[in-house]
Parts: structure tokens; sequence; C-alpha cells
């Protein structure tokens, strides 16, 4: 039965006491919203705890929670925001010095272009390319990829207008096929903690 | 918003998304799935418990303020009406007014014929003698006696008591006054005749009661209000065994200083105790100070025991 219900149903009946109508809920949203989260922050332990974060946030806040809005936007509103916060205390925090990533380009470096990229080669690079977009765009190119959501979702989750949207989403499109396709992008691949909203 | 919230995904974006779908990381750890269900189930189930706890403190509140408005608007109330005088003001007025009543009773009608044996206000020497029990010294004698009750207001209790008791048990014997079995108080041989003389009559009188007897305004030599006065005289020794260490010049001051009621009962209670030159004295005090006042029957045959014949008569 709670498999026939709306995710907004299932919130509902959860914020008006039925407990289990949690778990299908969780069910269905906890690997993309926790491959959303490691997607950007890239370490497993922190993805881990920002998860838990978003979920609580989504317990304590069941009440405020309104049918009008989609549960998977208000979720991954509760997502972008935590993630905002987790990159604005980032910012006092040291990060990967421009070393690290020149030795992450290096260790690439024998795998192209001479061998064929293989499926692990080529999720090698992805990842590595992701880590290189500022977070915005990859939030933006995270929630299109994966969920497929329409600019003007991605637009309600990030709190951007479509326009910003899409021009974040083409912007790291491009590094992305510039990356696995062997090309540096040089400045841009440093990774990057501010925004470009 | 629902039916554009996804779009399909070009060609670039699918063979970037199928690449990045098949990127490791996919899912949260097991314990941390249980970590995340058990928060959101003991949030949800640990709800209706506060709000059960919540629910009557919310409630006690009011009652606990009801409570305090109730008992705040009692002592209010009662402070008001404190301040006004309600309480003791209506009690006090009811009794006031019964005092008022049985004082404005015996007003209304004739002079009282039986004073009242209702003792005098302690003197402090009284107390003095009694408790220390050292003869009154002429310097205590000089002391200013205790005023004398009015008359008015002890009038009416005794004569009630006289009429409306006839068939009461007699009142108890007085108790043999201290002063009767002094030394320096023994009765000489008349005052002792005269003793009797008035125990006589006052039995004769007592026999002679009627059974309800009304009060004589003017009967001062009248039976039955010699027998009221027999009824009362046990009372007054009493009274007189109290004052019976005070010397007789001293009394017979005194006595002048009361009433004509009072004077005569403090007579019969010096005739009772055996101070016969006292009574003498006193009776002497009275006739010359009211000639023309009638005597009772007893304190004529006292007087006349006693040598005042010629007094005594005119005051028949």
């Amino acid at each position: 039965m709670d498999a026939e219900r709306s995710d907004e149903a299932l919130m509902l009946a959860y914020a008006a006491g039925e407990a289990e109508a949690f778990e299908p809920l969780y069910a269905r949203h906890r690997g993309p919203l926790f491959r959303f989260i490691l997607r950007q922050v890239r370490v497993q332990a922190t993805a881990e705890e920002l998860f838990q974060d978003v979920w609580q946030k989504v317990v304590t806040a069941r009440d405020r929670y309104r049918p009008e809005a989609k549960f998977s936007t208000w979720l991954y509103q509760i997502a972008t925001n935590r993630l905002t916060d987790h990159w604005r205390a980032a910012t006092h925090r040291p990060m990967a010095s421009e070393d690290d990533m020149a030795r992450l380009e290096r260790e690439a470096d024998p795998e192209t272009p001479e061998h064929t990229l293989s499926v692990f080669e080529a999720r090698r690079r992805l990842q590595r390319a992701l880590e290189a977009l500022p977070p915005d765009q990859r939030e933006v190119v995270v929630l299109r990829l994966e969920q497929e959501l329409s600019l003007e979702a991605i637009g309600e989750i990030t709190g951007a207008g479509r326009e910003t949207v899409k021009s974040r989403l083409r912007y790291a499109m491009d590094k992305l096929k510039s990356r696995l396709g062997g090309h540096r992008d040089g400045p841009e691949a440093q990774p990057a903690t501010g925004s470009t909203r | 918003m629902s039916s554009d919230r996804h779009d399909p995904l070009d060609a670039d974006e699918r063979e970037l998304a199928r690449v990045l779908r098949a990127l490791p990381a996919g899912e949260p750890p097991s314990a941390l799935d249980a970590r995340i269900l058990a928060m959101a189930r003991d949030a949800v189930v640990s709800t209706p418990a506060q709000k059960d706890e919540g629910q009557p403190r919310a409630r006690r509140a009011p009652r606990v303020a009801w409570g305090l408005g109730v008992a705040a608007s009692c002592v209010f109330a009662a402070g008001l009406v404190w301040r006004m005088g309600g309480f003791g003001t209506d009690s006090f007025d009811l009794v006031g007014t019964e005092l008022r009543e049985e004082r404005a009773a015996p007003a209304a009608g004739a002079e009282p014929m039986v004073q009242p044996a209702a003792p005098l206000p302690p003197a402090p020497d009284e107390h003095i003698s009694v408790e220390i029990g050292v003869p009154a010294t002429p310097a205590r004698t000089l002391a200013p006696p205790p005023p004398p009750p009015p008359p008015p207001e002890e009038g009416p209790v005794p004569q009630a008591t006289v009429a409306s008791a006839p068939a009461a048990p007699p009142p108890a014997p007085p108790a043999p006054p201290p002063a009767a079995a002094a030394p320096a108080m023994v009765a000489t041989a008349p005052a002792a005749e005269a003793r009797a003389e008035v125990e006589r009559r006052r039995e004769q009188a007592t026999m002679r009661m009627a059974p309800e007897p009304a009060p004589d305004p003017t009967g001062w030599a009248n039976g039955d209000a010699a027998g009221a006065e027999s009824t009362t005289l046990d009372r007054i020794s009493v009274f007189g065994s109290r004052v019976s260490d005070v010397e007789a010049a001293a009394v017979v001051a005194e006595d002048s200083r009361a009433g004509p009621q009072t004077w005569i009962q403090r007579i019969r209670a010096r005739i009772e105790r055996g101070d016969a030159e006292g009574a003498r004295q006193s009776l002497e005090g009275f006739i010359e100070r009211y000639p023309r006042k009638p005597l009772p029957q007893d304190l004529i045959d006292f007087g006349q025991a006693a040598g005042m014949d010629d007094l005594v008569r005119d005051n028949e």
C-alpha cells in the first residue's frame, strides 16, 4: 500500500504521526540523496554525516512540510542548504593544495591517451572532473545527471533562477566533457569553493 | 511543476549520466539507515507522550490560577468586610443590644428592691491580704476603695433570678467567712443575738415566699422581699468573705459611698459575718443619710437588738 502512496502522502502521514510512513519514503530517496551529497563532498564520512543531518532535519521539520511542494524538492532543498553550510565552514579549513591536484593529474596521465578509456577510467576521470567543479556547478550537474531534474526543478532546489541553472549546467557539462576527453582545463580544474551564482 | 519536473537527458548528458551512475559510492551504510529510521520512529512515538505530558501541565496551570484567584478573592473579601467592620460589629452590636435591653428593662420599672449580690471588682489591697495573709494596715485602710458597681447594671440580674427560680434548689450555703473565725473579728454578745434574730427572720421569710414573687418596688418590709433578700444574702456572703478583712470604719465609709440598695446589702453582710459593730455603725450612717428611707424588717430588728431603737423607729 505504501508503494502506491506518493512521497507527499507518505510525508503527510508521517507528520501526522504514522511512523511507518517514513520507511518507504526513506527507501525511495536514500540512495539518490546520499550520492548527491557524496558527489559534492567526495568524502564518505562527511557524506554520511551530512546525509544524517538532512534526514534529521526532515524529521524535525515534518510539521512544517506543505504538500504544495514536491517532497523531493523539499528534501533536496534541505540537502542543498546543509551543503551550503558545509562549504561555508569548509572555507575556514585548508583546501587541497595545487600540489595535490597536480599529483592527481599526474596519476591520470599514464592512463591517457595511450590506453583505451575503460569504464573504470571514465569513472575515475569523471570523479576528478566533478571534484574540480565549483560547488554550485557541481550541484546543478549532479541533480541533472543523476535525478534528471528539469532546470525549473533544479532552480527550486537551489534557489537560483532558470537561466542561472542553465548557465551553470552548461559550464559544468563543458568541463566534464573536456576532462573526459583528455583535455586539461587549467585553472578551472582546481577545486573551487566559491559560488558562481 | 511535477509535469516538467523531469526532463529527458540529451545525448551528452546521457553519456555522462551513465558514467556517473557507474561510480562507486552508491548507498549509505546499513548502520546509518538503521540509525536514521530509529530516529524518525522515536521522534513520532515520543511526540504524543510529550504532548500528553504537556497537556496536563497546560490544564494544571489554569487550575492553579483558578485556585489562587479564589483564595485571593476570599482574602480580599474578608479583609474588606473586616475593614468595614462587618464581622465583629454585628455580633458586638447584637450583644450590646441585648445588654441595652437588659439594662433598659429594669430602668423602665421602679427602683429594684434588692440589690445584686455580684461581687465588687477586686480591689488590689484585697488581693494582697488574701495572697500574703497579712492583716490590713491603717495605711491600706486609707487606700481608696474600689468604685462601687453601678446599681442599674446589677439590679435586674438577681431580681430575675429570684423571681424566676422559686423552685430552684437553694444556693449553696455560704462558706464560713474566714473573718468570722478571726480573733480580731469576734462578735460581741449583742451581735450574736442580733445575728440569731436575723437568721430566724430570714427562715420565716423564706417560708413565706410566694411561688411567683412579684418585685415590690417599695416593699422594704415586705415579706416576699425579705425572702428575696434572704436568697440574695446567701450570695452576698460570698462577697462579704472577700471584704471581711477590711476594717469596719473603712467599710462604713465605703458603704456610705454606695447606693442605698448596696448599702443595705453590705449592712446585712456585716451582720452575717458577725461584724455587729460595723453593721451598727453602717446602719447608723445609713439612717443618717436616708432618714426617711424605710428599713427592711431584718435591719429594724437588728437595730432594735443593737440598741438603736430611736433611730430605727423613725425609719420603720
